[in-house]
């Protein structure tokens, strides 16, 4: 994988390959956008709003009554709706139940399930009455059964503030990296930096949409981290083509054969930086068996970076420098 | 630097880097389970394990009346300690103990009971939360008749005689109040109008303008719980429950162990991808992997405005990324210089020099976005700025000093008998040692240009404002 000879002796082009890069990015992105209109928003249950509750059932529990208590719960939410006590009038509504088995605490030998049932319409006040309602409920269907815990969940309204404040922070940095960009290797590597950060994110987001990974608190966490990932690859190859456009032997040379050449120099460091990446991955799936709140995230980002930033960037380059060029061409025959 | 002195020092960096990774990774068994926030643990606490009881977390509640208020801290404060004077009378010892109520930020509080099971916790649950909900109104009585209102103290707080060198209570009153005292009335009680019950009794003649200034008693905690309550109610805050939950195994350790177990169970996979590709120099790496790691977990730890969370872990594992990444990138570009032909030394201090500003770069990225997203982001994305910005700095100096730092003093022990094989060095295929670029000393590199400009590129003229 890493042999040098075999690899600087290789014919490789990058550049012109721009074209094709760009209309597969094209053509993800835009199946995402069908796919998202047509099917929504995996919208996580954290963003769903209401509260979560974590039911406690005893060791002796019936493994059939337990699976059978996400129906039996959404039924005993709706019949304390009517409940004949008129203080107790619940203006609450169901919006989800998953069931998720935690560990198992040894000291009682009882497993913890978390029951995600999103309410909206509840005081605290109220929902704390609810929850010792319920209780009796979940007693009647498994004996030992009780609601240990109840934890908000973010409103809808949250996601998307979190969603726009993410949007903010990644414009502060990608304007930011920009200025230094642009004082370290100029303005078409700045350039180049910031339009990659971009389709980065849009292809992210459009990995995102067609897998269906559920779009909440870790997914922006994600989010984030990719796009720092996306630039620092960038950075690699841009640092490679900076080093290469000094160099006197490359004086002459057409961009587009810079950066294939840079390319070539550089895919080595990016493809070891790539596989310590995907290595970590591996790692926290290994140590933590979670795929979909982390692994999966994570591995997608790994792939759009490698896509924008090293198979996209030389192309990207190449055509920026014969725009330039091209523009300093007019600007002579206007002088003459 | 001679070869006995690198040994030393060598030594000593291996060593301490060990005893820094050990000690690290000691706190797992003592990590805080309690819950700071939806998913959030606060590692490295020096709170043992609880076993049993609840807590609950409040937050302010936006309300008309909470927005009119510019900061929280004080009223917060005031309201923590009204609420634990409050619940502990409430509560016989029998029913409750271990009671801990804690402010976690300007706007929220934590009531944490650690001696009740989660039956027990779910019926006081709604008590403490009803009691927390609470709206209580001050109100100041004569013989049961209301004179002034809570909303007629502008101020309260505490200050000291130095001469009777005792504490004293100052209210301060709005015009009304201060009209009503200067008829100097007698027998004014500051009452809790939503139960009637007094909370403090004004000595005749304490009236003096628009403050009332009372004597804390120095023997009885009374007085200053009057002043806790009275200064909590006079702006009384609202608060809704946020979160509660039993104060034992699932949800924190849980989450300590994605943290640890999974950061490990990456940091080995990484080592051995060292140790196998880059032999020696990988094992200069490995310690400074070790280095990052111990530095980053203590100050974690260390911080107190630090806070994992479970989304956190994403910015932990990023930043191993990161650490490892550079250290990748320097590595194989010792690789390239020694197949360019030059020697072990030359290619170490070639690789370096050359890769540094591509390492600082991407450390710069990362400390960019880091703090953006700290300073800009609330909750979650804050949290993992803070991470990421901590990890960006702590792996910058781990991977630009410590690491260079031991693999020049590898070399050094080395000396020119080392066999490159042994740092996985190799030539390229065809290659004649006659072709060998003796080490001389680097020229100077090219001052960094403003941006870059091809060679046709026209001068702009005085005056052109058309390029």
């Amino acid at each position: 994988m890493f042999n040098r000879d075999k690899l600087m002796a290789k014919d490789i082009r990058v550049a012109s390959k721009f074209k094709v890069v760009t209309l597969i990015l094209i053509g993800i992105i835009a199946v995402a956008i069908i796919l998202t209109a047509v099917i929504g928003f995996n919208n996580d249950y954290d963003f769903r709003g209401g509260y979560e509750l974590t039911v406690n059932m005893p060791a002796s529990a019936d493994s059939e009554k337990i699976s059978g208590l996400e129906k039996d719960i959404t039924a005993a939410i709706e019949s304390l709706k009517d409940s004949d006590n008129d203080d107790k009038s619940y203006g609450f509504k169901v919006l989800y139940v998953y069931r998720e088995t935690l560990n198992r605490d040894a000291a009682t030998e009882s497993t913890y399930s978390v029951f995600r049932l999103n309410f909206t319409g509840l005081s605290s006040a109220e929902l704390v009455d609810a929850v010792a309602d319920l209780t009796d409920v979940l007693k009647k269907d498994v004996d030992g059964a009780g609601v240990v815990g109840i934890k908000s969940c973010s409103a809808p309204a949250k996601f998307w503030k979190n969603f726009g404040t993410a949007v903010l922070c990644a414009a502060a940095v990608i304007i930011l990296a920009g200025v230094y960009m642009v004082f370290r290797r100029g303005f078409i590597h700045a350039l180049i930096l910031a339009i990659v950060a971009c389709v980065n994110a849009l292809l992210y987001f459009a990995f995102a949409a067609i897998t269906r990974l559920p779009f909440g608190g870790w997914f922006l966490a994600v989010m984030a981290c990719v796009m720092v990932l996306a630039m620092m690859n960038t950075a690699i190859i841009l640092n490679q083509i900076g080093e290469n456009e000094k160099r006197e032997q490359m004086r002459g040379k057409l961009p587009g054969e810079l950066a294939d050449i840079s390319f070539k120099e550089s895919i080595i460091k990016l493809g070891a930086f790539t596989l310590i990446a995907l290595i970590a991955v591996a790692g926290m799936f290994v140590g933590t068996l979670q795929t979909v709140y982390f692994v999966a995230p994570f591995a997608i980002g790994v792939v759009t970076s490698v896509l924008t930033s090293v198979f996209w960037t030389p192309g990207l380059y190449a055509k920026l420098k014969d725009a330039e060029q091209n523009r300093l061409n007019r600007y002579k025959q206007k002088r003459k | 630097m001679n070869k006995r002195k690198s040994i030393i020092k060598f030594s000593l960096i291996i060593a301490a880097t060990v005893i820094l990774t050990v000690f690290a990774f000691l706190p797992i068994k003592g990590v805080n389970s309690y819950l700071a926030a939806p998913g959030a643990i606060k590692a490295n606490s020096t709170d043992s394990t609880v076993s049993g009881g609840f807590y609950a977390i409040y937050d302010l509640k936006k309300d008309a009346e909470n927005a009119s208020r510019s900061t929280f801290g004080n009223q917060v404060e005031a309201r923590r300690l009204q609420l634990y004077y409050e619940l502990a009378e409430t509560y016989q010892s029998g029913e409750i103990s271990g009671l801990d109520v804690r402010k976690l930020s300007n706007k929220s509080l934590i009531i944490e009971v650690k001696s009740m099971t989660s039956t027990q916790g779910s019926v006081s649950l709604t008590d403490i939360t009803a009691l927390v909900e609470a709206r209580h109104t001050l109100s100041f009585r004569v013989d049961d008749s209301e004179v002034l209102k809570g909303r007629n103290i502008e101020k309260v707080y505490m200050q000291t005689n130095s001469t009777a060198q005792t504490r004293e209570m100052v209210l301060v009153l709005d015009e009304e109040g201060e009209t009503y005292f200067s008829s100097g009335p007698t027998g004014v009680k500051i009452v809790d109008a939503s139960d009637d019950s007094e909370i403090y009794s004004i000595p005749d003649g304490s009236a003096a303008g628009n403050k009332i200034i009372t004597t804390l008693s120095s023997t009885s905690n009374d007085d200053y719980i009057a002043y806790y309550r009275i200064l909590a109610l006079s702006r009384p805050l609202v608060l809704e429950l946020r979160e509660a939950g039993i104060n034992n195994t699932d949800s924190g350790t849980k989450i300590a162990n994605l943290i640890y177990i999974g950061g490990a169970c990456a940091l080995v996979l990484i080592m051995l991808f060292f140790g196998l590709r880059y032999r020696l120099t990988g094992l200069m790496g490995i310690a400074g992997l070790l280095g990052y790691v111990s530095v980053f977990l203590f100050l974690l730890g260390l911080l107190p405005f630090i806070n994992l969370s479970a989304a956190g872990l994403s910015a932990i594992i990023f930043t191993l990324i990161l650490a490892a990444g550079s250290s990748v990138l320097v590595f194989e570009r010792i690789k390239d210089e020694f197949r360019l032909g030059k020697s072990v030394q030359a290619s170490v201090a070639t690789g370096y020099r050359r890769s540094f500003w591509s390492m600082f770069d991407v450390h710069l990225v990362s400390l960019i976005a880091g703090l953006i997203l700290w300073i800009l982001g609330e909750g979650v994305i804050g949290g993992i700025g803070a991470v990421l910005f901590i990890g960006a700095a702590v792996s910058m100096f781990t991977s630009l000093v410590m690491t260079r730092y031991l693999v020049k003093l590898l070399i050094n022990i080395g000396g020119d008998e080392m066999s490159p094989a042994l740092l996985s060095l190799k030539r390229p295929e065809g290659f004649k040692e006659s072709d060998a670029i003796p080490d001389e000393p680097e020229p100077e590199p090219e001052p960094e240009s403003i941006a870059f400009r091809p060679d046709d590129m026209p001068d702009e003229e005085e005056g052109d404002d058309n390029v």
